[in-house]
């Protein structure tokens, strides 16, 4: 019961801040233009775009719920100590690892949103460009629905990845700049210089679980549960520090 | 824009110890902040905690808050560890330094959320808002609240689960002379309903007017623990003008009094009371042209017990707010 009351009051919470409508447009907005992009590429490239490959890559602006869905959950989790929300929320729920459970079932929930909302964008323009350009949506194909369905599953993990992040290291500037410098610049240097190496790291699972057609990644099954493993162990972390820390907002 | 009720369980009668800190330290690192703090602030009563800023108040009400975890010692709000409290807005109210609200929230939002993680009914955030006179501007984003409309909704938010201890820290920050007589009278009326008030400030002034008992704390030591009464007895004094200064100021000595002589023919003498300086006067044919009671300022004991010099000197050469 006290965990639905402080899960409801996260979604309250998520509801009540405007900068997370900016991103869900932002992602809307995005996904349209980038995934209309990855078509007009095709056409210079002049491939066949409503199969394999070229349908896939075109496809993968699903991925963009993942990293939008993370950067809110760091802002939902580390903001918290930039306005001295934290105050509050550990002043009504004192058994903090609580709260994180919240935020993490929250934002996950919203990584289903975002995520298929996405899906449904990128889905939706693919067909609009494909039937204009006299090729079709080509349903039957299976790269279609594990490219979407992928990014579903990868935003949700994203979202976890994110409040995990934000209670590590409770700051949403540090955290942000951070993860995404590390997610995409350093693991995908080292995807470059190692795939067997880099294959691991958060990013390129994520990339895995969405279906990238891309050399040298994991299955989606194994990148599922790395991207997992991840979140899972960051949110340890978060977990920890949220628990003993001192609140000094 | 008063009234409140008090149905947030109050076992605690008054006068039973509504906030406890026992044997205090903190250290942040190698920094220590509170060196074995220890006192009551007491049910039915405002318990004015005061000190110059970086005292160590913020710290220990955090550490009574849960927030921070003391070194060493413990601190009880309502007989529990804060973390031990089931429920705790209905027992406990807070007012800390920062809001706690999104700027991009409205005043109303933010009290929903509260109520929501406390099962308060929605109605209650009503009645609080109404208390703290924010009702029209409930659907104002906070970003747009004057400081003074941030601590009422701060104040708010305390009430919602109408609770029978409440910790303000620095609640006047940012108030005009209206508000802060507002608050001297609201903190007041929660003190008669039974309710604990623990109230920090750095404005000593502010809570001579209002508060019950002080506790002084400097350099992260507790430096006066006294209920008004007796600290207004110990710090009082007695001033008479009079052609036979040298006289009376013996007859005092002798009689236990502390006499201090200034110019014009006027004795400050401390340790006795005014009856018994006018008593000793007339019994030995002293001619007295005044006598009047006084006493010192919760500042001037302050000032006085914690070794602090006042900030700087006025153009004349007089200390700044010093006796």
């Amino acid at each position: 019961m006290a965990l639905m009351r402080l899960v409801s009051s996260e979604w309250r919470k998520f509801r009540a801040v405007p900068t997370m409508w900016w991103l869900l447009l932002a992602m809307m907005a995005a996904s349209v233009v980038a995934t209309v992009l990855a078509f007009m590429l095709n056409d210079i490239r002049k491939v066949t775009p409503n199969q394999g490959h070229a349908l896939g890559e075109a496809l993968h602006t699903v991925g963009f719920a993942s990293v939008l869905v993370m950067v809110a959950a760091i802002i939902g989790c580390a903001g918290e100590f930039r306005f001295g929300q934290a105050d509050q929320t550990f002043l009504s729920t004192p058994k903090r690892g609580r709260v994180v459970a919240a935020k993490s079932v929250v934002y996950a929930f919203l990584g289903a949103i975002f995520g298929a909302l996405n899906a449904s964008i990128v889905l939706g323009t693919a067909w609009i460009w494909l039937t204009i350009k006299g090729y079709g949506l080509p349903m039957h194909q299976s790269v279609l629905w594990l490219t979407l369905g992928g990014g579903v599953a990868s935003a949700v993990l994203y979202a976890v990845f994110g409040i995990a992040v934000g209670a590590a290291l409770r700051s949403q500037v540090l955290g942000i700049v951070l993860v995404l410098a590390v997610q995409q610049v350093l693991e995908a240097s080292l995807f470059a210089a190692s795939s067997s190496v880099g294959r691991w790291t958060a990013s390129e699972a994520g990339d895995a679980l969405r279906d990238f057609p891309q050399q040298g990644l994991l299955t989606m099954g194994t990148g599922a549960a790395i991207l997992a493993a991840w979140a899972a162990g960051i949110l340890s972390i978060g977990y920890i520090r949220t628990k003993r820390g001192d609140i000094t907002t | 824009m008063e009234g409140n009720r008090l149905n947030g369980a109050a076992p605690q009668p008054v006068g039973a110890p509504g906030v406890e800190c026992k044997d205090l330290t903190k250290s942040f690192r190698s920094r220590q902040v509170l060196h074995g703090v220890s006192f009551t602030a007491p049910m039915g009563a405002v318990t004015g905690f005061v000190g110059v800023n970086g005292a160590g108040k913020t710290t220990t009400m955090r550490c009574a808050l849960g927030l921070i975890k003391p070194t060493s010692g413990e601190a009880l709000v309502g007989g529990k560890h804060y973390a031990e409290l089931e429920n705790p807005r209905h027992q406990v109210g807070a007012v800390l330094e920062f809001l706690g609200a999104h700027p991009g929230q409205t005043g109303l939002s933010y009290l929903e959320v509260l109520a929501k993680v406390a099962g308060v009914p929605k109605g209650r955030v009503h009645d609080v808002l109404e208390i703290v006179g924010l009702e029209k501007d409930a659907k104002r984003k906070t970003g747009r609240y004057s400081q003074g409309m941030r601590q009422r909704l701060a104040l708010a938010g305390s009430m919602l689960g109408d609770p029978p201890i409440l910790l303000l820290d620095e609640p006047t920050n940012g108030l005009d002379p209206l508000g802060i007589r507002w608050m001297r009278k609201w903190l007041r009326d929660r003190a008669t309903e039974g309710r604990c008030i623990l109230v920090s400030s750095h404005q000593l002034a502010e809570l001579e007017a209002v508060a019950d008992k002080i506790v002084m704390i400097h350099q992260g030591r507790l430096i006066r623990e006294e209920t008004i009464s007796t600290a207004d007895s110990a710090d009082a004094f007695v001033t008479v003008r009079t052609p036979q200064a040298d006289k009376l100021a013996a007859l005092a000595v002798t009689a236990g009094g502390a006499v201090t002589a200034n110019h014009d023919q006027t004795l400050v003498v401390s340790g006795m009371s005014v009856e018994q300086v006018g008593q000793l006067a007339a019994t030995n044919q002293v001619v007295l042209y005044s006598l009047a009671e006084g006493r010192g300022s919760l500042e001037e004991m302050f000032l006085d017990l914690s070794g602090v010099e006042p900030a700087g000197e006025a153009p004349d050469g007089s200390a700044r707010g010093g006796r």
